[in-house]
């Protein structure tokens, strides 16, 4: 039964699939967001958190790029931080508190309000193919929604398995049911399907806290925006608290570690190691006597409280134990208990950088199922696929960002290229090339390319337009400009410096209104002047290998000259390009050259293209 | 890894160590004009320029302000050449010191140091073969850099890789707390202790100065007393050499005639060190290339400070042979230099190898010893057995090569390591990263933690080149295991 026609279909209304659907309707083409529940669209499943430490980046280039993230988070937030702004720019890290429920709304309104997105409330079972291609999917209402391509953002829903003590009950989310058939429906496609865990801390009731025996932790004074389209942050912010476990509650977790199903067995799969379990915390560092708790209000006038650093899957008894062993939380009320678990992925090499499956044309991975972690993440690669699909439908070349573009683009290539062993996270020391790939210069590395790809509007544009001239005038001002025989630039590198040290002393500066982020993207170029340009002519050197492309259906085994060893892993990874060839573990410099020789004379040797 | 093809590439295309001539290769937009930086035409200053495909200048080298050498320049104009490229080819004597040099000279000028088989896969990009032959460029690129591959292995299990290793673990520790401090700033975990860091990262650049300052390059070598192993083919110099330098140098193989030039390591005795030249065996000539590795033998044999002559005692092998074995030796002596026996037959040593597959060693010693008298080679006690397989009376080489040499020797504070150009420049790569981020922490008001990462990270790439690379995801696994990260 054929119910309606779409160019692309959405399955998950996560992170990744509002961007997805967003990007794709963007560019034009018929979108569908399938979804069980409207209601939970953009949910925020775990800390009522945006950015952070890399991840804030990432959500300035989803931003620059034209998708919704930063936009919803600047609306919804209600506490807004710069991590390690006493460091240097590269590493700082925009965060933001959001008011979970105001933030989905907002992003439930941006989408209705997209031409071309359609919302569907239905559970996805089953991955429709014909001739080895994407042709849409069934539903478990049993209609049929036919689509050339489809972008599966199953987050953690695919046979998803909670835990919650001795207790395991199947669930995508607490109080929502798995994708149970779907599972299936990609096996049989060739999909290969393993599993990872993650974890929750409890909610508390915040009535029941005793907030004047914690430290408080305010917002910044002058918030700064995620969004290059907002001006400024004017809503009023809310404080989050600090609290500790103490060596009771470690005493009350050792005791009770033969009812945690990480240790009895109960959970298998691996979990990420850069955000354990409390009880994972006190077996792997138990010299430690305290770790921080950080309680996070979920919404500005809501009585939950996420409890940060606490996830855990033991019993309810324990977690009451243990919560009620904190200073602050003697009487607080559990609304909800921690929990863990476990949910199907497909490992990353199935993809390419493009996020479209190696084994089905059409279909594209994006946010958990390819094994990453965190809402960021998950929005990054749902743009990206998003943007493909449409590409696909409108019989365009594919796109991919590069790990000299965009922390998106290093998450990628590290997942296509390496695979994984746990959740993967964005750190900023993944990206080789972190001087150059700053928030505060996302959109001069991304805008155009948003743009190009058609997902930047005509005000967005005009407004970066008018940024990137004000910078080009300051910077010619700042080089032009002396005092005591050394330019306002060279004096700008000293230590110390920087844009309020700039527009203090020199007030025809600060006269000339300036848009704050121009200021900041040319003083930090300047800070790091010598350092950026060893890193541009780094990537000049390497960025030929990134256009010479190599084909995705080749078979290395052809190619006899080629190691055994490298065959194998070329053949695994299928990289789409000779720069991720190099990338591969276990590839070295001669197999890079023969396979340069070998693609050469297949294009009947012409140069390559500079 | 390299990709580009238009930039301009410098290799030395001679054997390293002491040949007779060295060749030093320049393809690439900037070969001429890098080649006209050390080389100073005889006849006319601007022959450069003029527009012939071929050229041979005689001129010469320029080595310091004062000093030059002779030499000969070869150009060869795009598209004529081997590359496709310009091409230039620099020959002059064979000095390791010299040729050094010049190689330093030019990648400071701006070329680039070739990768193994780059000079052929640029004459492929250039369509400079057909397509029969682009095939075996395939195989050629794989052979040579599987051999270097094997030859780089070998190196690493050695004292080099050792060094490296340990100095790369100190400097993924020292980051992967620096990395802490950026990537988990917002969580409870030990501040980094500054002063303390600066004392690992100093101690760490203290390592690697004094590793580079103990390490000899190939020049230096040249000064140590040289001895040579030389003897028939197939007699199990190579074997011997890897034995007594306790690391594969050269690729020792059953197939007769493998080591086709010389090869060298410093050997480390008890009072000092000398240099083991390993060389290409003599006998019948198969082909030109043999022929020519043998004329370096010869010459290697002469100059040398002790002569080791090595042959193959196993059993199988007819007392003719044997006879044959050493009648080799006395004829070249004989034939090379009335003068020279003397000083030949003072500093040399008969090695009986492979004296594990004798049945009776004593006995097929004796009988070589009888041989050696009857020709009168040497006094019998110059004539030891030994096994280079098995280990056997190695150390009694050891001290027999000590004794000869003694007073010679050059003294040494400790572990010597020979260098490559390559290992070198990585070195002082990695040692300058260090340096400047040493500079940075001195910083007053903050400290650019960013940027010390980024040098420490660069300098962890210049030691990849030399004991493999450390990723990303050690130095956070390092986060991880250290710090209770996560909340």
């Amino acid at each position: 039964m054929k119910v309606k026609e779409f160019d692309v279909i959405v399955v998950g209304g996560g992170h990744a699939g509002a961007e997805a659907v967003h990007a794709a309707a963007k560019l034009g083409v018929k979108a569908a967001l399938v979804t069980m529940d409207p209601a939970q669209i953009a949910q925020m499943s775990c800390n009522p958190a945006i950015g952070g430490l890399a991840k804030g980046q990432i959500v300035r280039e989803i931003d620059a790029l034209g998708g919704i993230m930063a936009l919803a988070t600047d609306q919804a937030g209600i506490q807004f931080r710069m991590l390690n702004r006493s460091k240097g720019p590269a590493v700082w890290g925009p965060r933001a508190q959001a008011d979970k429920w105001h933030y989905q709304q907002v992003v439930r309104e941006m989408l209705q309000n997209t031409p071309g997105v359609t919302i569907i409330a239905d559970t996805v079972e089953e991955l429709l193919i014909q001739n080895g291609r994407a042709a849409g999917v069934k539903c478990l209402s049993g209609r049929e929604l036919s689509a050339q391509t489809v972008v599966l953002t199953t987050g953690t829903f695919l046979r998803g398995l909670m835990h919650l003590g001795p207790e395991q009950f199947p669930g995508g989310r607490y109080g929502e049911a798995a994708a149970k058939s779907l599972s299936d429906s990609l096996l049989q496609a060739g999909i290969t399907l393993q599993r990872l865990k993650t974890g929750t801390p409890p909610r508390l009731d915040a009535a029941s806290i005793d907030f004047s025996k914690l430290q408080p932790q305010p917002g910044d004074e002058q918030p700064v925006p995620f969004s290059f389209m907002t001006d400024r942050i004017t809503q009023l912010q809310i404080e989050c608290w600090i609290s500790f476990t103490n060596e009771k509650t470690h005493e009350i977790i050792q005791k009770n570690l033969d009812r945690a199903p990480l240790y009895t067995g109960q959970i298998q799969s691996t979990g990420p190691r850069y955000c354990p379990s409390i009880e994972t915390k006190i077996v792997r560092f138990s010299d430690k006597n305290r770790h921080q708790i950080f309680l996070e209000p979920e919404g500005r006038n809501s009585k939950w409280i996420y409890c940060n650093g606490i996830a855990t899957s033991l019993p309810k008894d324990v977690q009451v134990q243990m919560v009620h062993s904190i200073i602050g939380l003697e009487q607080a009320k559990i609304l909800r208990f921690g929990y863990a678990i476990e949910y199907d992925y497909a490992p990353p090499l199935q993809i390419s950088a493009t996020l479209e499956a190696k084994a089905i044309s059409g279909v594209f991975l994006a946010g958990q199922i390819n094994g990453t972690s965190g809402y960021e993440e998950a929005a990054g690669q749902g743009l990206l696929a998003g943007v493909n699909a449409a590409r696909l439908v409108k019989q365009q070349q594919p796109v991919t960002l590069g790990r000299d573009e965009a922390y998106i683009g290093v998450m990628i290539d590290d997942l296509v290229t390496r695979g994984i062993e746990e959740p993967y996270r964005m750190f900023t020391s993944r990206a080789e090339h972190r001087l150059l790939l700053r928030g505060d210069n996302a959109d001069e590395r991304l805008t155009p390319v948003g743009r190009d790809w058609g997902l930047v509007s005509d005000e967005r544009w005009k407004r970066f337009e008018r940024k990137q001239g004000q910078a080009v005038e300051l910077r010619e001002y700042l080089d032009r400009k002396r005092v005591d025989g050394k330019s306002l630039a060279q004096l700008l590198r000293q230590q110390g410096r920087d844009e309020e040290w700039l527009m203090g002393e020199y007030a025809e500066l600060a006269g000339r209104d300036y848009d704050h982020s121009a200021v900041q993207q040319v003083v930090n170029d300047i800070r790091y002047s010598g350092y950026v340009e060893k890193q541009k002519k780094m990537i000049e050197r390497f960025r030929r290998a990134e256009v010479m492309k190599l084909p995705v259906d080749f078979d290395y085994h052809t190619i006899e000259q080629l190691r055994y060893e490298a065959r194998e892993r070329l053949n695994e990874v299928r990289p789409i390009s000779l720069g991720q060839a190099s990338r591969i573990g276990g590839i070295n410099p001669a197999d890079i050259t023969v396979l340069m020789i070998h693609f050469q004379k297949k294009a009947g040797r012409r140069k390559p293209e500079a | 890894m390299y990709f580009s093809i238009d930039d301009t590439i410098v290799a030395l295309s001679s054997a390293m160590g002491s040949s007779a001539r060295g060749i030093i290769r320049l393809s690439g937009p900037g070969a001429f004009a890098l080649a006209e930086q050390v080389f100073t035409p005889t006849s006319n200053q601007h022959v450069l320029s003029k527009k012939t495909s071929h050229l041979r200048l005689r001129g010469q080298i320029k080595l310091t302000a004062q000093q030059s050498c002779p030499g000969q320049l070869y150009i060869f104009r795009e598209p004529n050449s081997y590359t496709g490229q310009d091409l230039a080819e620099l020959h002059l004597p064979g000095s390791p010191a010299l040729l050094r040099m010049i190689i330093e000279k030019l990648l400071a000028g701006g070329a680039r140091q070739a990768n193994p088989g780059e000079f052929t896969a640029r004459a492929f990009f250039n369509g400079r073969m057909d397509l029969s032959e682009a095939e075996a460029v395939g195989e050629l690129v794989t052979a040579r850099s599987d051999a270097q591959l094997r030859g780089a292995e070998r190196l690493l299990d050695g004292a080099l890789r050792k060094r490296c290793s340990a100095i790369t673990a100190e400097i993924a520790e020292i980051l992967a707390l620096i990395e802490a401090d950026i990537d988990f700033s917002d969580q409870e975990i030990d501040l980094v202790n500054w002063p303390d860091v600066k004392k690992q990262i100093a101690a760490v650049g203290d390592d690697l100065e004094r590793l580079l300052k103990n390490s000899l390059s190939w020049e230096q070598l040249e000064h140590l007393p040289q001895v040579v192993l030389a003897g028939p083919v197939n007699a199990g110099k190579s074997c011997l050499a890897n034995a007594l330098l306790e690391m594969d140098r050269s690729i020792v193989d059953s197939i007769a005639g493998t080591t086709r030039d010389l090869l060298s390591g410093p050997l480390h005795m008890e009072h000092g060190e000398c240099l083991l030249i390993d060389t290409a065996g003599l006998g019948a000539v198969i082909d030109l290339l043999a022929k020519e590795s043998q004329e370096l033998t010869r010459r290697a044999m002469i100059n040398c400070d002790l002569l080791i002559w090595v042959i193959d005692a196993d059993d199988q092998r007819s007392a003719e042979t044997m006879e044959a074995d050493l009648e080799l030796l006395a004829g070249i002596i004989t034939e090379t230099q009335r003068g020279t026996r003397a000083v030949i037959s003072r500093n040399l040593l008969i090695v009986a190898n492979k004296i594990d597959l004798c049945s009776a060693a004593v006995n097929r010693l004796d009988q070589i010893r009888q041989i050696t008298t009857a020709k009168g080679l040497i006094d019998q006690s110059k004539v030891m057995g030994i096994s280079a397989l098995r280990g056997d009376n190695l150390g009694e080489l050891k001290q027999a090569i000590e004794g000869i040499l003694h007073g010679a020797i050059v003294d040494s504070p400790g572990e010597v390591l020979a260098l490559t150009v390559r290992q070198r420049l990585e070195m002082e790569g990695a040692a300058d990263c260090v340096k400047k981020a040493l500079e940075l922490l001195a910083e007053q008001q903050s400290v650019p933690v960013e940027l010390i990462a980024l040098e420490l990270r660069t300098g962890l790439d210049h030691l990849g080149a030399i004991s493999g690379a450390v990723v990303t995801e050690e130095v956070l696994g390092k986060i991880f295991s250290r710090f209770c990260v996560g909340k």
